[in-house]
């Protein structure tokens, strides 16, 4: 059907707005600001977390692995005797007074006990020398003090270092392995 | 057409993101060095005898001999053990000597760190010990694993 009249002037951007459905309307920016892709993406779920937890987790597991690698041991020193045929030299001050020595002597029971001679303590289990250790005096005499451990071929290596790991506990940081000097 | 221009300006967003790629990349990174490390180390069973107290710097040139409990181990030390120095199996004493002492010479500040076995008895290690003093080392830093 045809109208008599001039044709209608075409509608304004208010009225054209109005007639669209209004999801329409949102979408073409009808007074609302355009958004982009990542932002409506942030309005719908938040932010993207997975990414940084990714990262977050290799960290995590270089520095584990790291820590696991490298940084769990202690060191404990321990001097060597001088031996027939070794090139080192010791100089010595001839004023020093001489240090004090002690020797802790270790063997093996007939049980297979590891006892300890040491000071007024005779073929005691170890578990009493650490105890006397635990009580022994500390003062500054002791840092000068050294202490010879001579364990049998039967000791058990641990025990040699947890009577040396006693004396650098009673601040006894002297500590020498005794070897025997044949082959 | 404003449509299309959203879709294009994701798919170009999605296309910089390296950060997947990254992370794979660094996952199979730290994979084959901790594999290669665990391959490679000889010394991987071995027990360390555990302690309280010592110091935590190993030293700033480290010698590492590593003792270890084997049953087809040297016949020079006593018990069931085999002698490493930095991977390299010791068939003596002679062997072990010279090569401390070599490398004693060459960095003389050199620290030699002793990694040997809690099960073995000290007749493994007093071979070791006098065969480092041989070779002219004054004292050695016993390893242990570190106790809370």
């Amino acid at each position: 059907m045809m109208s008599d009249g001039p044709p209608a002037p075409p509608a304004g951007p208010d009225e054209a707005a109005a007639a669209r459905p209004a999801s329409r309307r949102r979408r073409s920016g009808g007074g609302f600001r355009r958004r982009d892709a990542l932002h409506g993406w942030t309005m719908h779920f938040g932010p993207n977390m997975t990414p940084m937890v990714d990262v977050v987790m290799v960290i995590l597991i270089f520095f584990m692995a790291s820590a696991a690698f490298m940084g769990s041991d202690w060191f404990l020193q321990t001097a060597l005797p001088t031996l027939p045929g070794s090139t080192a030299s010791r100089p010595r001050d001839p004023l020093e007074l001489p240090p004090v020595h002690l020797n802790a002597a270790l063997d093996v029971a007939e049980d297979g006990q590891t006892v300890v001679t040491f000071l007024e303590l005779q073929r005691v289990p170890l578990e009493r020398f650490l105890e006397r250790m635990g009580r022994f005096p500390r003062g500054p005499e002791t840092a000068a003090m050294q202490l010879l451990v001579t364990p049998t071929q039967r000791v058990p290596y641990r025990d040699v270092v947890r009577v040396h790991e006693a004396a650098e506990a009673a601040g006894i940081y002297k500590v020498q392995l005794g070897v025997s000097r044949g082959h | 057409m404003i449509r299309s221009r959203r879709i294009r300006r994701e798919h170009s967003f999605e296309a910089i993101n390296v950060t997947p790629l990254i992370d794979v990349v660094m996952v199979l990174i730290i994979f084959f060095l901790i594999v290669g490390r665990l391959a490679d180390d000889p010394a991987q069973g071995l027990r360390l005898p555990g302690s309280k107290v010592g110091q935590l710097e190993p030293g700033k040139s480290v010698l590492v001999v590593t003792i270890l409990r084997e049953p087809s181990g040297a016949q020079w030390v006593a018990g069931a053990a085999r002698v490493l120095v930095e991977s390299q199996d010791m068939p003596g004493a002679e062997p072990l000597e010279a090569l401390v002492r070599a490398r004693l010479a060459e960095a003389p500040g050199t620290t030699v760190q002793v990694r040997a076995d809690r099960d073995l008895p000290y007749g493994s290690i007093e071979p070791v010990l006098r065969a480092l003093g041989r070779a002219g080392a004054r004292s050695v830093r016993l390893a242990t694993e570190r106790l809370s």
